[in-house]
């Protein structure tokens, strides 16, 4: 079977769809587009932070995208398809992705027979012809415009009011803590955050209700000679947080720490908002599933060169009832792209506002951290924005070592740092002669490194 | 700091029981807190900071271990990895686990890259190549040895190295290598007295017979299993002649050819479930030269014709030849397998335990044609550590082969059994042959409806694409 945009009109599932895939067919939208055999794929930048990846099959019309919608094939792999029967020039014939060849493989194991994307029998309602239509715009009504302002400012003033009246109630919550005493607190500590994150979430403080309801998992990781430490430090940090938003509710990034993260639109609007473009490695992934049911994606980069180091972070959450997604990018790999930073007092997490498809060296260096105290940046990133919950470090040629528990260590002549998690065993032969990782005050989590035996990931 | 330390630890003991905090002794804090309402709250901000900032965890002693040394062979190319990471993950998700990429590697001359693979110290299938990280991993001592193997300085090489040391002194001097062996086992643990004596089987001969007869009652079963085989081997029988006398009715000894010259072995069904297990156990412990003794015949005359087998007990018998006959009668066995394109790869690959490099090599081409299933194992393990060298003549007359582009043809559409056998097959004979009969082989499955890029190929890909960094 030929692909073409009857057999695409078929396998939409609805008008809907094939209009919103319409609206991807601008080739900016897209980048690595490539083709081999029957098969085609590219990455587009959706919604998310991370680009979606999109693969499709042009012979039987089975396809896959990253991306969390239920409708199959969604808009992605249907702009795809429209593409690749539009410009089938513009797919370049290379060899098929690791995540390409993933997909084939789930694919045959799963099947039963030949693609199902073509059974689509409802082909006379669509047409590619409608979706491509421009739609027409009805003028603006300035008495309505006034209207739907006004209520605007009214939602606003109420949030405020209620997000101001929520963290009052926080900080008697923290007083009550530290009254009745750490101890019983640790004890309780997913129930008490719980019941009180349900309270933030009713007041629309939901991105401060997330850090309480998961700052049980992070304390009670930890050993129970440091749990105590650490549940000073997070009640602290909320402290810090309800304080700084209250004495600046209309700051971006107290906004986005206590209530929402900004659209992805509101971030390209900001012309304010910082750029950076760079060539950028991908250092690897951390996926977390949250007790709210939502997983969270955090592709962590670092740029290579020798200005820096600069890091930034793109992070997508998708139910958990999706499943396993594939990850946006392979750890260790290249791009040169501009990303747009959220504002924040130390930027970190980003957009990919412009991506090139130009070949990269994989192997460029990375930035030589400063010759000083390692931890020199994560102590200005506190003293900036003292409610991080950890910070992206840099860190000089050093070993990994395991102390007499097996607990593993970086270290170098004068710093130790404790290491979060198990190492490959590859680290603890291999000299790092650089390595980046987050730092929260108690535990180092190794993303990357360079090594006498090549890049090693951390985050398997 | 001092200072800090000490009102940082009032304050935790008062906040870990809730108890008042008293008054604070540190000024700039007094002063940054201020008083009343939201005070305390405002403490708890400033001590989480401090905790953060000023301190950092004490390390307890801390050493860290020896460079990961380099081996004698280079690891693949970087552009090949990628493959061989994605071949890794298939492997451990179908449980067929990292060895025969790790053999195919190794013969074609390479190391895994240690951030892809890294053998563990007791992984004792892993090529020599490998017992500098072996070593490594067991945290033995990496120096170099330059120093002779002998009994005496036996202590000072690390295990993976000393084995290959053994095992090479075993080929080039088979007194030298069972002097240290005899001096040596027995104070080693059970799995290592084992290993050390499996050594003898380079180059058996009759000068091993007392050092064999030493260890003829250790405590370790598998140990008397082992001495008992090689003791057979070399005539010495150490059985009980009456299991043989209780096989030998179990079993029928004719005469066939136009002379009715040669002796034939027919195992024939018995008459209960209960009689078919005995037999079989019999066949366990029974030497091959015991049970010639029972039907009264030499031992050769037992692997005269290939048997006649129709209650499927033939590779009970293969084994009893492989692990119990001299090294003639196994010859002689052997070379009918090799001929006969009868006798099923799994016989083949029993009588291949004893084999050497060439000799699998041989048994290998034949049984390629002849393979029956579209899985390959037999082929595999006939092969051994020889692979990535087999040249695929007659492949593609082989019922298995024909099954296995069947299953290529129609790839989406069958079952999880038969996508499995597709993919074990392909990926074996991946690892079988050598790159051109490899790219015949993918054209192949191409032709016949299989995506080129399906990654089910990969393996085929990786064989075309690893060059040999010396000659195999």
């Amino acid at each position: 079977m030929t692909l073409s945009h009857s057999e695409i009109e078929a396998m939409a599932p609805d008008q809907s769809a094939l209009k919103a895939a319409a609206a991807l067919l601008k080739p900016a939208k897209w980048s690595s587009r490539g083709a081999s055999g029957g098969l085609i794929w590219a990455e587009c930048q959706g919604s998310g932070a991370n680009p979606y990846r999109v693969a499709a099959d042009t012979v039987d019309i089975g396809s896959k995208c990253s991306c969390p919608s239920r409708k199959f094939p969604c808009k992605h792999a249907i702009a795809l398809m429209w593409l690749h029967v539009d410009e089938p020039g513009d797919f370049t014939p290379s060899e098929i992705p690791d995540w390409v060849g993933e997909w084939l493989g789930r694919r045959r194991k799963s099947s039963s027979g030949g693609g199902g994307a073509a059974a689509n029998t409802t082909a006379g309602q669509k047409s590619l012809a409608a979706a491509t239509a421009e739609a027409p715009v009805s003028p603006v009504d300035p008495a309505a415009e006034e209207k739907r302002r006004a209520a605007a400012g009214k939602r606003a003033a109420d949030l405020r009011h209620q997000v101001a009246t929520s963290l009052d109630d926080l900080e008697v919550w923290i007083s009550d803590q530290l009254r009745t005493g750490l101890g019983g607190f640790l004890a309780e500590m997913p129930d008490r955050c719980r019941r009180f994150a349900a309270r933030l979430v009713d007041a629309k403080a939901g991105a401060l209700a997330s850090r309480l309801d998961e700052a049980p998992s992070r304390v009670l990781r930890l050993p129970d000679e440091e749990r105590i430490d650490a549940a000073i430090v997070e009640l602290g940090k909320l402290a810090l947080l309800a304080r700084a938003w209250r004495a600046a509710p209309d700051d971006p990034e107290l906004h986005r720490e206590v209530i929402a993260t900004e659209t992805r639109d509101d971030l390209i609007a900001d012309h304010d908002a910082l750029r950076h473009s760079a060539v950028w490695e991908v250092l690897g992934e951390q996926i977390v599933t949250r007790r709210d049911g939502l997983v969270s994606v955090s592709t962590w980069l670092l740029n290579t060169g020798v200005e820096g180091p600069r890091f930034a972070v793109l992070v997508d959450y998708f139910p958990a009832s999706a499943g396993r997604r594939s990850g946006a990018f392979a750890a260790g790999a290249c791009f040169w792209g501009e990303l747009l930073f959220y504002p924040a007092r130390v930027p970190l997490r980003a957009i990919i506002a412009q991506r090139s498809d130009a070949d990269v060296r994989a192997d460029a260096p990375w930035p030589q951290p400063a010759p000083t105290d390692p931890l020199a940046a994560y102590g200005e990133a506190l003293l900036a924005a003292p409610w991080l919950l950890a910070a992206p470090i840099a860190l000089p040629s050093g070993r990994i070592a395991a102390d007499p528990s097996g607990r593993p260590w970086w270290l170098d002549g004068t710093v130790a740092l404790p290491v979060e998690g198990a190492v490959p065993d590859i680290a603890l032969g291999a000299r790092l002669d650089t390595a980046a990782g987050l730092w929260n005050g108690a535990r180092l989590t190794l993303l990357a490194a360079r090594t006498n035996w090549g890049r090693v990931g951390f985050d398997a | 700091m001092l200072e800090v330390q000490d009102q940082l630890e009032r304050l935790r003991g008062a906040w870990m029981s809730g108890r008042a905090i008293g008054d604070l002794t540190l000024p700039d804090w007094r002063e940054a807190v201020g008083e009343g309402a939201g005070a305390e709250v405002a403490l708890v901000a400033l001590t989480g900071q401090a905790l953060q900032v000023l301190f950092r965890p004490v390390p307890p002693r801390l050493t860290p271990r020896p460079l990961l040394p380099a081996l004698s062979a280079p690891t693949p190319p970087e552009a090949i990895r990628a493959r061989i990471r994605r071949l890794l993950v298939a492997r451990r998700s179908d449980m067929s686990g990292p060895k025969g990429l790790v053999l195919f590697l190794a013969a074609r001359g390479y190391a895994m890259h240690p951030a892809d693979w890294l053998p563990r110290a007791a992984d004792d299938w892993v090529p020599a190549l490998y017992a500098p990280w072996q070593s490594w991993a067991a945290s033995e001592p990496l120096d170099d040895v330059a120093e002779t193997l002998t009994a005496e300085t036996y202590d000072n090489w690390p295990r993976a190295a000393r084995r290959t040391a053994l095992v090479a002194l075993r080929r080039s001097n088979p007194a030298a290598a069972r002097a240290i062996i005899a001096a040596r086992a027995a104070g080693e643990p059970a799995d290592r007295r084992l290993a050390l004596l499996q050594i003898l089987e380079h180059g058996l001969s009759a000068d091993d017979v007392p050092i064999l007869e030493s260890f003829a009652r250790d405590r370790s079963d598998r140990i008397q299993a082992l001495v008992r085989m090689f003791l057979a081997r070399l005539g010495r029988s150490s059985g009980d002649a009456a299991l043989a006398r209780e096989l030998a009715p179990m079993v029928e000894l004719g005469r066939v050819g136009l002379l009715k010259r040669r002796n034939q072995l027919t195992f024939r069904p018995l008459k209960t479930r209960p009689l078919e297990n005995r037999r079989r156990e019999l066949m366990s412990v029974v030497s091959l030269a015991e049970l010639a003794a029972a039907l009264s015949v030499e031992e050769r005359g037992l692997v005269e014709t290939v048997p006649v087998d129709p209650a499927r007990v033939g590779d009970a018998f293969a084994t009893m030849v492989a692990e119990t006959a001299s090294a003639a009668a196994w010859r002689a066995f052997f070379d009918l397998a090799l001929q006969d394109g009868n006798v099923p790869p799994e016989v083949a690959e029993i009588l291949c335990r004893r084999a050497t490099a060439e000799e699998r090599s041989a048994m290998l081409a034949a049984v390629l044609a002849r393979e029956a299933s579209a899985r390959f194992d037999g082929s595999l393990a006939v092969a051994g550590h020889g692979l990535g060298a087999a040249g695929g003549v007659g492949l593609s007359q082989s019922d298995g082969y024909k099954e296995l582009l069947g299953l290529a043809a129609a790839a989406s559409g069958h079952t999880v059994a038969a996508a499995s056998t597709l993919a074990i097959g392909l990926a074996n004979l991946g690892l079988l042959l050598d790159p051109t009969a490899a790219r015949t082989v993918v054209a192949d499955c191409q032709a016949a409806g299989l995506s080129g890029a399906d990654p089910l190929l990969d393996m085929l890909y990786l064989n075309i694409a690893l060059k040999p960094e010396r000659a195999t």
